[in-house]
């Protein structure tokens, strides 16, 4: 099989009904392209964690309906995590064992040369805590840690589920930019789940959206915003609008005026801004702020609120 | 080759996760607890604790009892916590899916982490054996009575107890395993394993928990001694493994499909996982648990070697009660071996080799029989194999039937009303005889039921006599003017037995319950030999149970008896009604000895050991007056009498008079224990090899006071206990010039 079109990890119409009857993931074809940083992203409780729980095999699913790099998960079970690491919710940790000893844990398992240990603990900055045990870890130095277990052995796929959780502003723009160095330099494929939409749009490639088990959308974050429109809006406010209202709804068809009187233009294209703002300066109303409208959170937030 | 690969993966994880979970101090603490108890409490305690007359190595006694404190509750809770710890550490810390989302197999990763629980359990009965040990070697140094400095460390015992106590657990390790795995909280398994520990010890007090796991620590230390058959394991302990394998099983498919439901009935065919696993267990179970019959070997046989000092030319098997000799046995070089075609009915023989104490063995025609005898002069021990194995385990356990009940029925029997009193007996009657059919020993082996037949008709006639004899007396008393109707279920225990079964006349048992209900039915009078040995022959027919109701009189009066003139006309006058010449000689054999321990005999000669073992006879007391003290570490009465004793060897100072204390133990440790802490005016010895000096001195029952004169001639071989008044007076009269400080 051609490497190329394979995905790393697909899915197709994946299932999954609680106790009682509740279907969490419904029909769910996920397909991750090899090599992309891939957002899995949710409001809490919309099936993201159950998803992963499917495709790492840590929750029984009957159907054959799961593969990783084209080889179906439930025939290649355990061998298919050689390649595979996994941070699923809170970090799993040893918390009697100190932090390099955890991972020394997974270099038995995995039958692993002991030198990667202090490479993982340089990557993830707990070489100075590595002797502490891990309960008196705080919640960002477990979640380093985590990772860093999930790293260890080298793996060309990362599932990652909730990465930023715990960390303080300054661990999440490092993790950040250590998953971008791993995808661009290493070629690694990661899978992040996630609620934090800013977050998703700030690292991946990929994003795939699920609300209330069913997925909503899978793409380029291109694809999205050229779907929803993202970025040809502008909203624009001015002193006194209730005197301008009619002039600006006359000029510009395509305005509509906001109950808060703010206008809000339907832009052909970007530069399109500055035309308008020229305009409407040169025929003397007073322009307070004018700003781009962000579609794709305001679409994400309605999606997912109700 | 993967799971193998898989399985050292996960080991090697495993042992890592051990450091730091405290897994290695809850090992020391369980480990040390019951070992140091027990040695401070020998410490502490005052006396010897080693009575048996056996030779009893002190470090397999310190191993054992530090075994026994630790098996029945300390070690399933110790493996009810191990099996948690392990298992909560990764329930906590969400391990479980940090470990399976490893390239490694699952039964790989659940047999690994189970394999941590075992060898956990191994660290802690090492660490127990090592400081039962270092608590030996500590009373060795503190208490050098008790023996150790003189006993080898049985390591192959140890090793093999030890072991046995592992495998005991597996069962406990493999269940407390499916629940921890199963159950993410800490109380649920501990509930688990601490209900089902305290229910193993009830199910052991009443003797019914031969199936239940968490019993089997406590049924393999309450053996410490394992197969008598030789085999590795006891079938509780096979049980165990079974247990094991079982609940390794059960809980690897739970944990994997996560629930119980999903694990044996989704789909349905799943249900196979769950049953044909139990029933192969069932079946193996009752295989394990078969009492087992041993059969007659067909040619009787006995063989066996004599492990001691003194040369041994011939042993003897001997019938009681008058140690009729049965077989003479040549011994060669410590061995024999001999077949014989002589028909000897199955019962109770005594085997009788030197010196050593004889021991009691069931042999008869076709059986084989193998004896060991271990002596070092003063101790012995013996073990027995064979065919009769189980019998004679039976006997050594010394089953009787006088269980808190029967005495109670005995003796309060007179409050009942005959119904009462019958439904009684019968209940009675039931649980002693299935008692006797229950019988097994820890190798699951059953008496042959020629054994059980003989032993259930003992039985029957005792409760016979209770009722025929007891019971209808005390209701003549309370009732004279009914006459006593039993209810018909008592004919249930008269159809088992009658009073005149032949096949019983060889039982000394049987003799003894004839005896007590001619007694009582013939109001034989105690009181009056004559009258007593008159009214027997003329009511009871010729035979052993009349023969033997007389030569117990005639014995018992010539022994009390002080007058040889009056001894002389009951043995000339009633011996001859004794139908078996052998009894008849055995009692003029007993009148002749007691005529040779008059005044002025020669005193029999003797030898003994002093503390500082030095070798003493009669010689060496020549020229002076010898008072004798005959006495054992064990005898209650002696102990009695021995400070009165003292005292007089106190007060009388005399050089030409000496003290001497003579015991006849076997233990020389538990002689040496009691013996140092005696009046220095006493001289304290040990008879070399008791029997030569019992023997000749008529002696049967301790203590006993004898008193010798400076021309070695006896001047009173029986003299009064020296509490009373006559003993010292007998000294005084005896001895002249007796000076009193």
């Amino acid at each position: 099989m051609n490497l190329t079109n394979t995905y790393a990890i697909e899915t197709s119409g994946l299932n999954y009904t609680f106790k009682y009857g509740r279907k969490v993931v419904n029909e769910v074809s996920l397909q991750v392209p090899d090599q992309s940083i891939f957002g899995f992203l949710g409001p809490n409780g919309a099936g993201k964690t159950t998803t992963i729980r499917l495709i790492t095999g840590m929750l029984e699913n009957e159907p054959d309906n799961i593969f990783i790099r084209g080889k179906s998960l439930k025939k290649n079970i355990p061998g298919i995590f050689e390649s595979m690491g996994t941070l699923i919710e809170t970090p799993s940790l040893y918390l009697h064992l100190s932090g390099r000893d955890n991972l020394r844990v997974i270099t038995r398992l995995r039958n692993m040369n002991e030198i990667r240990v202090e490479e993982v603990l340089e990557i993830v900055g707990l070489q100075n805590d590595a002797k502490r045990k891990v309960k008196e870890y705080s919640l960002g130095m477990k979640q380093r840690l985590g990772m860093g277990m999930a790293l260890l052995p080298d793996p060309s796929l990362l599932i990652l589920d909730e990465p930023a959780n715990g960390l303080d502003p300054a661990g999440i723009i490092e993790v950040r930019e250590m998953l971008i160095r791993l995808n661009r330099e290493y070629g690694k494929t990661i899978f992040i789940s996630s609620h934090l939409l800013g977050e998703v749009e700030k690292t991946c490639t990929h994003l795939g959206i699920i609300h209330k088990g069913v997925l909503k959308f899978q793409g380029t974050l291109a694809e999205l915003q050229k779907d929803i429109g993202h970025g040809k809006q502008v909203t624009i406010k001015t002193t006194n609008p209730m005197q301008w209202k009619n002039f600006i709804t006359e000029k510009f068809p395509d305005v509509t005026a906001t109950v808060n009187n703010e206008f809000i233009f339907q832009l052909q294209d970007a530069d399109e801004v500055t035309r308008i703002n020229q305009q409407l300066v040169e025929a003397g109303v007073p322009v307070k702020s004018i700003r781009l409208n962000e579609g794709l959170e305001e679409w994400f937030i309605k999606m997912t609120s109700n | 080759m993967t799971f193998i690969s898989d399985y050292k993966k996960a080991f090697k994880a495993e042992w890592l996760k051990l450091k730091g979970s405290g897994m290695f101090w809850l090992a020391l603490i369980m480990s040390v607890f019951i070992p140091v108890l027990y040695t401070l409490a020998l410490l502490i305690q005052n006396r010897s604790s080693i009575t048996n007359v056996n030779t009893v190595n002190p470090w397999k006694e310190q191993i054992v009892n530090c075994f026994q404190g630790f098996g029945s509750f300390f070690f399933p809770i110790f493996l009810t916590l191990v099996v948690i710890r392990l298992t909560q550490m990764e329930h906590r810390g969400g391990g479980w899916k940090l470990i399976e989302t490893q390239p490694v197999l699952k039964p790989a990763l659940y047999l690994g982490k189970f394999s941590m629980a075992v060898l956990v359990s191994f660290f802690c009965i090492v660490g127990l054996v090592i400081f039962s040990l270092v608590g030996g070697a500590f009373i060795m140094l503190n208490k050098p009575a008790y023996g150790f400095s003189q006993a080898i460390i049985p390591f192959s015992d140890i090793a093999g107890l030890s072991f046995r106590l592992l495998i005991s657990g597996l069962g406990i390790l493999g269940i407390q395993f499916l629940f921890s795995v199963v159950i993410s909280g800490f109380l649920g398994p501990f509930g688990i394993g601490l209900a089902a520990t305290i229910t193993g010890n009830i199910l052991n007090a009443f003797g019914k928990a031969l199936w239940w796991p968490w019993s089997a620590p406590a049924l393999t230390v309450s053996n410490p001694d394992g197969s008598a058959t030789g085999k590795y394991l006891l079938h509780y302990e096979w049980l165990s493994i079974f247990w094991m394998i079982l609940a390794l099983w059960l809980g690897y498919q739970w944990y994997q499909r996560k629930t119980f439901k999903r694990a044996f009935f989704k789909p349905f065919v799943r249900v196979a996982y769950l049953l044909v696993p139990i029933l192969v267990f069932s079946f193996l179970f009752l295989f394990i648990n078969k009492p087992v019959q041993l059969l007659a070997y067909g040619k009787t046989v006995i063989a066996g070697s004599i492990d001691s000092k003194e040369k041994i030319q011939t042993a003897y098997l001997l019938s009681e009660p008058l140690f009729d000799t049965i077989l003479e046995i040549p011994v060669d070089k410590n061995r024999f071996h001999l077949k014989t075609e002589k028909n000897i009915p199955p019962a109770v023989y005594y085997f009788k080799a030197g010196s050593m104490t004889a021991m009691r063995i069931f042999f008869g025609s076709n059986d084989s029989m193998f004896i060991n005898v271990m002596s070092d002069g003063k101790n012995s021990k013996f073990t027995t194999g064979g065919n009769r194995l189980p019998e004679n385990e039976f006997i050594k356990k010394n089953f009787q039937n006088d269980s808190y009940q029967l005495y109670y029925l005995e003796n309060f029997s007179y409050e009942m009303k005959p119904d009462v009193f019958a439904a009684e007996l019968i209940q009675q009657w039931r649980s002693e005889t299935d008692k006797i059919d229950n019988f097994k020993t820890a190798d699951k082996l059953k008496p042959a039921d020629d054994f059980i037949q003989l032993q259930k008709k003992l039985i029957s006639l005792n409760f016979l006599k209770l009722a025929d004899i007891k019971y209808a007396r005390t209701f003549r008393i309370y009732h004279p003017n009914d006459s006593l109707k039993l209810p018909a279920s008592v004919n249930e225990i008269r159809k088992s037995v009658s009073y005149n079964d032949s096949s019983l006349l060889g039982y000394l048992q049987y003799r003894e319950i004839m005896t007590d209900y001619f007694q009582q039915s013939l109001k034989l009078s105690l009181s009056n030999d004559t009258a007593y040995i008159l009214k027997a022959v003329n009511n009871i027919p010729s035979g052993s149970v009349r023969d033997y109701l007389i030569y117990n009189r005639i014995k018992e009066a010539i022994g009390r008896t002080r007058d040889s003139m009056q001894r002389e006309m009951l043995i000339l006058n009633y011996v001859p009604l004794i139908s078996k010449t052998k009894i008849q000689q055995t009692l003029i054999a007993q009148h002749e000895l007691l005529k040779s321990l008059h005044r002025g005999k020669e005193a029999p000669n003797f030898y003994a050991s002093a503390l500082n073992k030095d070798t003493f006879s009669l010689e060496n007391f020549k020229g002076r007056y010898v008072v004798i003290d005959v006495w054992a570490s064990w005898c209650g009465p002696c102990k009695v009498q021995s400070p009165n004793f003292e005292r007089l060897a106190e007060q009388f100072t005399n050089t030409n008079v000496a003290f001497v204390a003579l015991s006849v133990d076997d233990n020389s440790w538990s002689w040496r224990f009691e013996a140092t802490e005696k009046s220095f005016r006493v001289l304290q010895l040990i008879a070399n090899g008791k029997e030569s000096f019992l023997k000749p001195y008529g002696i049967e029952t301790i203590p006993r006071f004898i008193l010798l004169g400076p021309d070695g001639k006896i001047i009173n071989a029986q003299m009064p206990y020296p509490s009373e008044p006559e003993f010292e007076d007998i000294l005084k009269r005896e001895i002249p010039g007796l000076n009193i400080y």
